[in-house]
């Protein structure tokens, strides 16, 4: 081991510096929780967790939250779509179909995503409007 | 969120509890995947009635401890013989393993059971403790617990949080990070404040 490392002053400074150095780290820590917190808290979604029903069907889920990542048989499942809605109204080829997310979809037919995503968001509020 | 969440969620919601062993198995084993939020994700979608939240549990749980331990066995087999084959083997002399390993041996809650909530931390756990041949026994103990911890926690928010673990899992990841913060400013105030002689 080299003379410097067992040196108590080198010691001392490199776990000072390394005590700084965590004390920066918890302190940006604290103000990124207390962010998101208040973010989370501003949202509303405490509020509306503590009126939340877990079971099935009860929670009212909003459209325009549906992402690319979803896959077609979990976005019928939480709207209560009818198992071939979207395929009809959305004119869907792909045999993988409900097992496809849209970002996936999107590149197999070679579209832009964004499109299907809203085409997704306005079949459902039809679907929705009409039921 | 980011790419490699959505992307992974896909494929949970595709190949369902394969896909949350594999996550889980490869987050575990050293990959650095965000299997703590795909869980969370999985019992939010059991909770709209997509999975069922036993079987995610039980599955995440298997996943993490068989990755663990996958990391544990492949570098207790083959770790010194790579490091060697790598040239690297002068750098772990037998004092220094035996020493690692008491270390562990001795303070094994620490070490292994609360490492398992850092993702990063605990793949490095399992190979140090792997290539120091650790007691199995007292290894897998203290590691079943942690993941059964770390899970049960990660659940349980997905659980109570629902649709919204997405807030969740930015909020436990910062939590995390202070808790780790706390701890290790702690420990060098009380070694540089109240230790006359420190020993790095």
């Amino acid at each position: 081991m080299p003379q410097f490392l067992k040196n108590p002053k080198f010691q001392r400074a490199f776990l000072s510096a390394v005590l700084i150095l965590t004390t920066a780290v918890l302190a940006y820590s604290l103000w990124a929780l207390i962010v998101e917190f208040q973010t989370f808290n501003q949202g509303g979604y405490l509020r509306r967790q503590h009126v939340r029903h877990l079971q099935r069907g009860v929670v009212e889920f909003d459209a325009n939250k549906i992402s690319g990542w979803m896959t077609f048989k979990y976005i019928n499942l939480i709207f209560n779509l009818p198992p071939e809605y979207l395929k009809n109204e959305l004119k869907i080829t792909d045999k993988r179909y409900p097992d496809v997310s849209i970002v996936s979809l999107a590149k197999r037919q070679k579209q832009d995503s964004a499109e299907i995503l809203q085409a997704t968001i306005a079949a459902i509020k039809a679907h929705s409007a009409n039921n | 969120m980011n790419n490699v969440l959505t992307y992974l969620l896909s494929e949970v919601l595709v190949y369902k509890y394969l896909a949350i062993f594999v996550i889980t198995f490869l987050g575990a084993i050293a990959l650095p995947l965000p299997s703590g939020s795909v869980l969370m994700a999985a019992i939010a979608f059991a909770t709209q009635g997509y999975f069922n939240a036993y079987w995610v549990w039980v599955i995440g749980l298997a996943g993490n401890i068989a990755g663990d331990n996958a990391g544990y066995w492949l570098v207790r087999f083959y770790g010194i013989r790579i490091l060697n084959k790598l040239r690297l083997g002068k750098f772990f002399p037998d004092s220094r393993l035996e020493a690692a390993r008491a270390s562990l041996d001795a303070h094994p809650i620490p070490a292994i059971f609360f490492t398992r909530f850092f993702t990063s931390i605990a793949p490095a756990v399992n190979v140090v403790s792997g290539i120091s041949r650790l007691p199995y026994g007292r290894y897998l103990l203290f590691e079943s617990l942690g993941e059964l911890t770390e899970v049960s926690c990660f659940c349980i928010l997905g659980y109570i949080f629902g649709s919204n673990w997405e807030y969740i899992s930015k909020l436990s990841g910062w939590f995390l990070v202070l808790i780790l913060a706390g701890w290790l400013t702690s420990y060098l105030v009380w070694k540089i404040v109240f230790k006359k002689k420190p020993n790095v």
